[in-house]
Parts: C-alpha cells; structure tokens; sequence
C-alpha cells in the first residue's frame, strides 16, 4: 500500500520511512510535516495510508484527519502519538487506529494489515465522537486543482445556492459541498443562522438594516448584504445586544 | 496517652509535643490562658464584685507566677535531653509545675510572713498548697493532652507534604520522555553518537527527578535544563532557540531540584511546539537581593483553554515544592505582555554558613 507519513520531527519521520522500508508490501510515498501540508500530499500522491502525528503547529492530526474524512474516498488514517492520556480511550472505544510512538515494526505491519478505508461518512462521524472539541479552524476546498485552506477568523458568512454553499472570506469564495446544517452545529461557537440559508461569522457582522419589509446584515470590511428571515430576526437582535 | 518518641530523621531538634517556652509567642499565649484560668477560679468564688476584683487579682499574681516560673524552667530545660521524648516531657512538665505550685506558695507565705509576722496567709497554708498542687496538676494534664493533639496534628500534615513532595517530583512527563526516547531510537542509526550522548541526558534527568533528595545547586540545575534542552534541540531542529543571561552566585545558591527545567519545558511544550517555524525561549538568571529566574515564551494566538490549564497545573506543581522548601518566602509568578508569556520565580537568598 502506499504510505503517507506526517510529522512535525524530522527524526521521528526519518524512523517511519526506515520501518517502511523493511515492509515489503508497503512504501512511503511521501512526507508532510503539518496538517496543511499533509492535504496538499494526499491530493498530490493519493496514498492509500496516512501515518498521521496528532501534535503539530498549523494544523494538528485530529483536524486533517477531519478534512480528509470529507474527501469522496478518503484514505486511511493511523494516528501516531507519543503519549495521550484520555484520547487514547476515545480512540479504542471508537475504532480509529493509533500507534504509540517509539512505534515497533511489528505493530506498524499489524495495523497496516488491518487498516481499513472506511466511507467518509464513518471516517467523519468516528473522528467526530473522538475528539469532542473537534471544531475545524479552516475550511479546505479544491480550486483548478489546487487545495485552497480558508482560516475560519477570515470566513464572513456561508450562503446555501441549489446544491453548494458558497463560503466568503477576505481574499474571495470558495464553493463546498458540506450541509449548512452541519457547518452550523460545528461551528456553534463563532457563527449564527440568520435564515434558513446563510450562517454568519458573528465578530464580523458590523450591525443590521432595518427597511421596509426586510432587515438586512452587513459587514466590517465588505459590501455584501445578507437577508435575516423572520424566524431568525430575534436571534440576530438578541447577538447584536451583545456586540 | 500515646507517647511515640521518634526523631526525624536528619532533624537535631527537640521534637516532643511541648510548645518551645523560650519563644516570645508561646510564653505571650501561656499568659492569655492563665489570666483566663485565674478569671474563670474568681467568677467560681463570686460574691460580690469588689470582692471579685481582689480575688481575680490575688489569682493573677499566684496563676501567672506559677506558670511563668514552670515556663521559664522548661525553656532553660529544653537545651538538655529532658525534654527530647513525649514521655520525658510529661513527666518532667509535672514536676516542675508541682515544685513551681509549692516554691511559689511558700516563697508567697513567707514574704508575706516576713512583712507581717503572724498573719495567716489563707493561700499559702498547708493543706491549701495541697490543694493547688492537685488543681495544677490536673489542670496540666489536660493543658498537655491539647499540645499533644495539636503535635501530632501537626506531624501528620508535615508527612504527608513530605509524601506529596515525593509524589510530585517523581513525576516525569511522558510527553517529553515518549518522545525522547523515539529520537533516540531514530538517531541510534543515523547518528549513534548523537544517540548516546541523548540516553546520557535523559538518565541523569531520570535520576533528579526520583531523587528524593531534594536540593541541588543552581550550577547543577542550570547543567539539567541545559542537558534536557539538548534533547529537545534533537526532535525539534532549529524550531528551538533559547538564549540564556546568566548573573549569580551559580555554586552558593541551592534550590529543589527540577525547579528551573520544568519551566522551560513547559514553554517548550505551549510556546514554541504549536507554532510553526517555532521560536524563542528566554532564560534570565539574576542575583540580587534574593534571586530571580525568568523564563519567557512567545504565546500562540489561539491559546486554547488546554495550554491555559496545562501552564497552571505545571505551576501549582514547582509553587507546592517552593513553598515546602522556602517556607512561603519563595514567589512565583506569570504575566503575559505583547505575546509574550512570562514566569518568575523569586527564591530568598540565605546566608551560607561556611
């Protein structure tokens, strides 16, 4: 199978490649040394396995692994930690693969052997259960091709159109596939519903416009202008209190 | 009546339950009690209130001159070995209370006598002194069940820091030492040399932090904090940078060991591992009056409330074992500023005897 292998040690990648390299039916194919760069290498190479490190800067395991469960045939995914008291329970008990770093040959070969590809659905929802605070802090989307991460503090509103959601951040638009629904829910904290098809960051909304028969947000920084519906309008008044 | 007599170990002081006479405190709460007993015996005889006065001050005078003799003994007694064992104390307490109730009455009677022979001092009679010996020395016993109770009281809390004191320094973080030991394992192909020297490190940082021992010199520590950077150096590349200004007496000053390296460590751990490209940690080391040790760190923009509780808990753990080591006279404190988090530790400096 063809290997990806993600961690912030040189060192630590450095051993994994070596104890690949003793598998005859597995291979690295590649490296990555953050979250970030670990999408950018599945989209690149399309390894069947990614040994991912859950502590790194940028983007950690836990939150690339979340981006990869959107993937249409995402691949499998085995954590490596040094030491993690409480999520290694979590993992147990929802079957997401872990391997304890210094990692032996023989339980390298053993989870490979084991692994499977689960759907994105499974993938998603497991990770989900796992880590509970498993707010994502970017939105990952392909443009012409290229991965594109958009940091969430950057993100202005998500609007639903027929089967996309189009998502507005300083530098343009982004189209993703994922229910608005779901986007509200994960991202409870720092994003409102103000109608029935558009979830808005709330530190960016600057105040609402009252006209005629329909109120209106807008924003520090851009032109644009969302409709709130009636059943949200209380909801929107009750945050705007609070800025 | 338990009477245990065990000294601490390493401890040269007189260790029974009596409270130490020869301190000013004691002695000033010894007067309290009596001027309360001799109070409590005037309001027992109460019969009228200027007779209540005459006799409270008649009791004052007896109460506090026996008590105050019998503390003056006890301190001058405490530097021999008569008072080193609960039991010993308790028996000799009683014979000096019994023979201060007796002198003090006769010394009272005769004085009295001597200014006015012939009169019949009613305290100072013989079955009276009688029947104060008996009133003191029940009166003792139960002053002395109460000193008792309160030393052992006392004992239990000090064992059981000691305990906690283990506990917390016998602690290593499994994060540093899991991760260590997976550079170690990678460089003993590629750089073996380097392999070794890293095991080298990582003992002695095993050995310090199971040491009961608890102090070591500020040379020493700083060569720790020193040998467990170089281990991280390992695994994190140049995403490490510390640079160090040093300014003390590194071989006369003496602290708990593992006080300076779990702070760096923790600045390590929340300041430069979550950050990409990493950054820099500051360590100053000055002595003036007292000494001073900075550790600074930047901080991540997104300080999840996890690094917060970490940064606490890591905290609490060196404020507990400065606090055991310096009597509450060590600070320690944290601010942040312009991204930068800061922690330091003030440590009072004592005078070492040569």
């Amino acid at each position: 199978m063809k290997v990806l292998v993600v961690d912030d040690e040189q060192p630590a990648r450095q051993r994994l490649k070596r104890l690949l390299n003793e598998l005859a039916d597995h291979q690295c194919v590649a490296e990555a040394e953050n979250g970030r760069q670990a999408l950018e290498r599945v989209e690149q190479y399309q390894p069947e396995v990614v040994l991912l490190d859950i502590r790194m800067p940028g983007m950690d395991g836990l939150e690339a692994a979340q981006h990869l469960a959107l993937r249409d045939d995402p691949p499998a995914v085995i954590f490596t930690t040094a030491f993690s008291d409480h999520a290694l329970e979590a993992f147990e008990a929802h079957a997401v693969d872990y391997l304890l770093k210094p990692i032996k040959l023989e339980r390298l070969q053993a989870a490979l052997d084991n692994c499977s590809r689960l759907n994105r659905a499974q993938l998603a929802e497991r990770l989900q259960q796992v880590d509970q605070q498993s707010a994502r802090q970017h939105i990952c989307a392909r443009v012409r091709g290229n991965l594109v991460l958009v940091p969430l503090e950057d993100i202005y509103y998500f609007r639903a159109e027929q089967k996309y959601i189009t998502v507005r951040h300083s530098g343009g638009e982004l189209l993703i596939e994922e229910p608005l629904k779901s986007l509200e829910e994960e991202f409870v904290e720092d994003f409102h519903r103000i109608h029935r098809n558009a979830l808005v960051r709330i530190d960016k909304i600057a105040g609402m416009e009252n006209k005629p028969g329909m109120h209106q947000v807008f924003f520090d920084g851009i032109d644009d202008r969302l409709e709130v519906s009636r059943r949200h309008l209380s909801g929107v008044r009750n945050i705007l209190k609070k800025l | 009546m338990n009477h245990t007599s065990k000294q601490q170990a390493g401890d040269d002081r007189i260790d029974s339950y009596l409270p130490d006479f020869c301190q000013g405190e004691a002695v000033l709460r010894l007067v309290l009690v009596l001027e309360l007993t001799a109070f409590v015996f005037a309001l027992a005889v109460f019969n009228g209130f200027e007779a209540f006065l005459q006799d409270l001050a008649l009791y004052s005078f007896y109460i506090q001159w026996i008590g105050l003799a019998s503390a003056a003994m006890l301190c001058a007694l405490r530097r021999t070995r008569l008072l080193a064992t609960d039991l010993s104390a308790t028996v000799v307490s009683f014979l000096v209370v019994g023979l201060m109730v007796v002198v003090v009455s006769l010394v009272i009677r005769w004085l009295v006598q001597g200014l006015n022979p012939g009169i019949e001092v009613e305290l100072a009679a013989d079955g009276i002194i009688l029947r104060n010996l008996v009133i003191s020395l029940i009166l003792l016993g139960m002053v002395q069940r109460y000193f008792y109770l309160q030393h052992r009281s006392r004992m239990m809390l000090q064992s059981a820091g000691r305990a906690r004191l283990q506990a917390l320094q016998a602690r290593i973080r499994p994060h540093f030492l899991f991760n260590s030991l997976n550079t170690i394992a990678s460089l003993t192909h590629d750089q073996p040399d380097q392999a070794e020297h890293a095991i080298e490190n990582l003992a002695d940082l095993f050995r310090a932090s199971l040491n009961a021992e608890s102090s070591v010199t500020l040379a020493r520590e700083i060569e720790f904090t020193r040998d467990y950077i170089e281990l991280e150096r390992l695994r994190l590349g140049d995403r490490l940078q510390v640079s160090w200004s040093i300014c003390a007496d590194l071989q006369e000053i003496d602290l708990p060991a593992l006080t300076l390296q779990p702070l760096v460590e923790n600045a390590i751990y929340h300041g430069i591992e979550p950050v990409p490209g990493g950054g820099e940690v500051t360590i100053n080391v000055e002595q003036h009056k007292d000494l001073v040790i900075r550790i600074s760190n930047p901080l991540p923009a997104k300080s999840a409330a996890a690094h917060q509780r970490g940064n606490r808990m890591a905290l609490d753990n060196i404020r507990q074992r400065l606090e055991l080591a310096f009597d509450s006279r060590a600070q320690i404190e944290n601010s942040e500023q312009d991204g930068l988090y800061t922690v330091s530790i003030t440590i009072p400096l004592k005078q070492r005897s040569v």
